[in-house]
């Protein structure tokens, strides 16, 4: 397979070396203000025959405008909130232009009339999504209503319909049906193993190093592949290059610091993070509540403009979380036996270049990352595991003037330990090699331009290969988006497959251990994803979409079933589906900004035990798994008056599945003649159907409100006043089957926090 | 302002609703106990283990207020049980009620547990197995090249059409010094003795020569100052209910409420055993050609009339 990739990679850059006949004009935009790339800025050619050619910056602040009949341009580049750039160019034949270019802010924002280049970021906004993909940036983060200053992805995320959270604590994500552990998340192209910390508001990502996130929650093209249900692909932004700045922020949650600046003035720069829980010392005062978790996280990247045309970047990451869920009370919260810990480590080198004689951009990334999990005192835990990857990996893009066409090749070494003292029981303690290796094309062909339609097209294929143990897939994807005045119809189809496998035991939602492993069912799990949707803009301040989702899922693995009280993750084979829609609103009126967006989801699994078909017939037992909600509301109101801001979340989510009981007992195995008197029985839990009930509804309401002073051009203190869960909701995270007590999520909290810029 | 005030009333709206939902994960039932026990032909005294199925896990206690009768539908005998609080090796508690009786063959019993004042009654009916009859045929003895010796022997149970729950078989030896009886089991594993079931009746087969073998290997004194006066073998049968789904019993298959489970308003299984046995001997040529020692009844009158006095092994059903 390997052959193959490489004669395809030789074959397109001949291609591209024979397709570079007209002028090329490319370049990176910048901000003038701090050096950072701008993405999404309109360049657009015009000359005196009226011809228009254009293309946007991509989040490396790219543009790149490839054939290009010679002459004389006159070239226009326009972004909302800064001044647009004018400028004449002769472009000779076959003659490939660099153009670095910065822009200022505070223009009007001219909005092209004549040409809206067309490109998924347009998918920003509540409800800017475009076949399965939403772009999160750092302002809309903002908005969201939290007890910090720091703002955080994770706020975001779950305000997004089909994103469930296990509640404000535990730190999973399940998106549009998809178990935590089939989410990808990448940071500057390197793979995050466990993004969230324990504390739901919490990524390990804090929103101030965020350039853009591109969160699809399905239906994703050839780029990507090794995880089944979604991509949360991140770009943090460099540091600034021209003066250095920071913030620190105090809060009862964390507190954080970020430094940037420049090593070399307009080279290079360093960008520096870090964020510390201070939970003993704020939050579990203000609710007088035990919350027994630590978790921090430290950020570095270096950038630097190594040549006109090429760039290069080292990011690193570090986060620590540490914890006991359902915790119940005093004892509990203080027993190191029901600890669980996870560390993630992840460092990587980024290496763009433009080559002076094709029209192509080349992106080389290393990368290692490592998840620890541990469950139990941390020096000697009960269960361990440990998963690493070292990855190296190509990716290129030609502008060939009629489409881009990308592909990349990859490899990767994957390390699986696992010590799970016999409690996974289909899985022996041991370390595991996997190698992989793969590429990729994807292209995106403009089907129909003009008269006001705009229909692209965007195939692609992914080819995977494990040589160690001996499987190879073939995954075509095809994303589409058609245009047409104020309305936008997208759609996405794709198959996916996912060889390393998180198992946890989600009959307990008190217990987030994860073994990462090799498809443990000795088959892969697969998933195909089909999604629809359409998009209208009626008016500038108003947006509305919808979009419907399915999914269908193979050769899963969960949970054996099992009516004794005690920690089980005997895995079994399953199948699933997840369907569903969501349906979006969004207001950006003046000083008022808001969305309400509705979600409905089903998920349905079917498992297949050995033993179902003795308790609930043949063809294994379908039901509902514990994420499956069913109806997710989410709206945001943000004001912006004078120097205040006032925001305003409220969310609500129908109950999650979970298994009732009728009692306890205990369980003798009657097997033939037994001696009752040497035979105490095993405690039983005489459960009913599995995950057959539905906890309470769960809503809240979170509200803040900050004002900035402002000292002089760069000093600035920000103000904020904040409650979470305002109107005190007793939200249920956590019952405790075997007493009935119950664990609540995080109640009524008034917050203040502190913000300094410099 | 206008929309102020409509946050305003939404906050006051919400802090209405900002009620607890309280959940309760264990419904209610009208199931009141677990039971588990055997009725046992071999048992002159009959035990049942009664769990009462609590709303929370906590550790059963000592008290436990149940009225447990049992009728034998047949004779409409009823008989109440009593309650035993025993103490475990693991420190639990738990209540095993009996009675001191014995059951039969072929005969129906309904057992029934009630809470004092309660119209709810937990109840398992269980049929004992039939009686069984064993056929034993005469021995089957030759030599293979004149050297090797072959001596089998089939027995037939009449009525039993499935595979036994355990067969044990047994040689019985008198010896003079200790002026008694020794019944020496060796192990008999249907799988390995050529057992078949047949339409009326199952059959499995005696290796004479191994079983010769493996006493003279762990018993050789039987050998010396021993002599063969019979042969047996106990059938012990469960009821035509105690089955587990897919033939294997396993915790965490039977563990699901309602697996292999007969008892109504309630949960757990009651079964029955049955017991039968057949004793016989094998021809004189054919013991003494297995080398063991016989009892000259004639020497021994007063041990003669001690000694069991089988059949010797017969073609013959023993009854139609």
């Amino acid at each position: 397979m390997m052959r193959r990739i490489c004669l395809l990679a030789v074959i397109l850059l001949c291609a591209a070396e024979t397709l570079a006949q007209n002028a090329v004009l490319r370049g990176y935009v910048t901000d003038d203000d701090d050096g950072q790339p701008l993405q999404g800025v309109n360049v657009v050619l015009t000359n005196d025959d009226d011809a228009l050619l254009g293309n946007a910056s991509n989040r490396d602040g790219l543009f790149a405008i490839s054939g290009i009949p010679p002459g004389l341009y006159y070239l226009r580049a326009t972004y909302i909130g800064y001044q647009t750039r004018f400028d004449t160019l002769t472009l000779a034949t076959d003659e490939i232009v660099p153009y670095n270019f910065a822009l200022s802010t505070g223009g009007e924002g001219v909005e092209l009339d004549e040409l809206m280049v067309e490109t998924e970021r347009a998918g920003a906004g509540a409800a800017g999504i475009i076949a399965g993909l939403q772009s999160v940036r750092p302002a809309d983060i903002q908005l969201i209503p939290a007890p910090d200053l720091s703002g955080d992805l994770a706020s975001y995320l779950v305000t997004l319909p089909g994103v469930v959270a296990s509640g404000d604590q535990g730190g999973q994500l399940f998106i549009r049906g998809g178990e935590p552990t089939q989410n990808q998340v990448l940071m500057d192209g390197i793979l995050i193993y466990q993004p969230f910390h324990l504390i739901g508001f919490y990524s390990a990502i804090p929103s101030a190093i965020l350039n853009v996130s591109d969160v699809y929650a399905g239906g994703f093209g050839a780029k990507y592949g090794g995880r089944m249900s979604s991509v949360i692909d991140i770009s943090t932004r460099n540091g600034n290059k021209r003066r250095f700045s920071g913030e620190f922020s105090a809060a009862p949650f964390i507190s954080a610091g970020i430094l940037e600046g420049p090593l070399i003035p307009d080279k290079v720069s360093i960008l520096l993070s870090g964020r510390f829980d201070v939970i003993d010392q704020g939050a579990s005062r203000i609710i007088d509540t035990q919350l027994p978790y630590s978790f921090n996280d430290q950020f570095f990247k270096v950038h630097a403009i190594t040549s006109e045309n090429t760039q290069a970047s080292v990011t690193g990451l570090r986060s620590y979380d540490r914890g006991i869920l359902g915790a119940l009370t005093q004892a509990e919260a203080d027993s190191v036996k029901n600890q669980v810990l996870w560390k993630n480590r992840a460092i990587g080198g980024r290496f763009i270049l433009l080559p002076t004689r094709i029209p192509v951009q080349a992106e080389i990334l290393t990368s290692y990352s490592s998840i620890e999990n541990s469950f139990g005192p941390e020096l000697e835990p009960t269960r361990y595991s440990k998963a690493q990857e070292i990855s190296a990996a190509a990716n290129v893009t030609h502008f060939t003037g009629f489409t881009d066409i990308a592909w990349g090749m990859y490899f990767k070494f994957n390390t699986l330990d696992a010590e799970l003292s016999g409690i996974f029981q289909d899985i022996s303690d041991e370390t595991e090699f996997v190698s992989e290796a793969g590429g990729y094309i994807q292209t995106e062909v403009p089907v129909m331009e003009g008269d006001g339609v705009n229909f692209h097209v965007e195939p692609g294929l992914r080819l995977s290969s494990f040589p160690s143990k001996g499987r190879n897939f073939i995954e075509p994807r095809v994303r589409a988006i058609l245009s047409y005045g104020i309305h936008r119809l997208s759609g996405a189809a794709g198959i996916y497959h996912q060889e390393f496998v998180g198992l946890a035991d989600r009959r307990d939602a008190g217990d987030v251990f994860t073994a990462w492993t090799s498809s443990p069912t000795g088959e892969v799990p697969r998933a195909i994803h089909f999604l629809g949707g359409y998009q209208i803009r009626p008016w500038n301040w108003l947006t509305v979409a919808v979009e419907a989702f399915y999914k269908d899922l193979d050769n899963l693995s969960v949970a054996e079933w099992t009516s004794f009280p005690r920690f089980t993750v005997a895995i079994q084979p399953a199948e699933g589906t997840v369907r569903g829609g969501d349906a979006r609103l969004e207001v950006d009126a003046g000083p008022f900004y808001g969305f309400i967006n509705y979600g409905y989801a089903k998920v349905e699994y079917v498992a297949f035990q050995t033993e179902i078909e003795y308790w609930f017939g043949p063809g294994g037992y379908a039901y509902a798994p514990p994420h499956d909600r069913r109806h997710q509301v989410n709206a945001l109101g943000s004001f912006t008056f004078g120097g205040f801001t006032m925001n305003g979340r409220w969310q609500y989510g129908s109950g999650l599945p979970f298994s009732e009981a009728l009692g306890f007992d205990e369980f003798v195995l009657m097997d033939g003649p037994k001696d009752l008197f040497n035979e105490p029985g095993e405690t039983r839990v005489l459960y009913t159907y599995p995950y057959g009930g539905r906890l309470p509804d769960y809503h809240r309401l979170d509200v803040s409100a900050e004002y900035k002073f402002e000292f002089g051009e760069n000093t600035a203190l920000t103000v904020l006043g904040s409650a979470t869960n305002a109107y005190d909701r007793i939200n249920l995270f956590y019952i405790d089957l075997f007493t009935l007590e119950r664990l609540d999520q995080l109640p009524f909290i008034p917050a203040v926090g502190l913000k300094l810029e410099f | 302002m206008r929309s102020v005030y409509i946050v305003l009333a939404l906050l006051i709206a919400f802090t209405l609703v900002s009620c607890d939902e309280g959940i309760n994960p264990i419904l209610e039932t009208d199931r009141q106990f677990t039971l588990f026990g055997a009725l046992d032909m071999a048992q002159d005294t009959q035990f049942v283990r009664v769990i009462e199925i609590r709303p929370t896990l906590t550790t059963p206690g000592e008290k436990l207020d149940a009225t447990f009768t049992s009728r034998q539908l047949d004779t409409d005998t009823t008989i109440t049980w009593k309650d035993s609080v025993y103490t475990f090796e693991d420190g639990s508690v738990g209540h095993i009620f009996y009675a001191p009786t014995r059951v039969l063959a072929g005969k129906t019993y309904r057992i029934n547990v009630r809470k004092p004042g309660s119209s709810l009654v937990t109840s398992a009916t269980t049929l004992v197995p039939f009686h069984l009859e064993p056929s034993v045929q005469l021995e089957k003895v030759f030599r293979v090249l004149t050297t090797q010796l072959v001596a089998t022997q089939r027995i037939l149970w009449w009525s039993l059409e499935e595979e036994p729950y355990d067969v044990a078989q047994w040689y019985r030896f008198f010896i003079f010094d200790d002026y008694g009886f020794n019944d020496i089991r060796l192990s008999h594993k249907p799988a390995s003795r050529a057992s078949e079931t047949h339409a009326g009746f199952w059959e499995t087969s005696i290796d004479l020569v191994r079983d010769r073998d493996s006493l003279l290997v762990n018993y050789p004194e039987m050998f010396v100052r021993g002599y063969l006066v019979g042969l047996g073998m106990t059938m012990t049968v469960l009821d035509d209910k105690f089955t587990p789904p897919g033939g294997v019993f396993t915790l965490e298959a039977l563990g699901q409420p309602g697996t292999l489970s007969n008892v109504s308003n309630g949960f757990g299984y009651i079964g029955s055993i049955g017991r039968f046995s057949a004793e016989w001997r094998i021809q004189d040529t054919t013991a003494t050609s297995l080398g063991y020692k016989l009892l000259d009844n004639r020497a021994y009158p007063e041990i003669a009339a001690r000694v069991w006095d089988a059949p010797i092994g017969t073609l013959e059903r023993p009854r139609e």
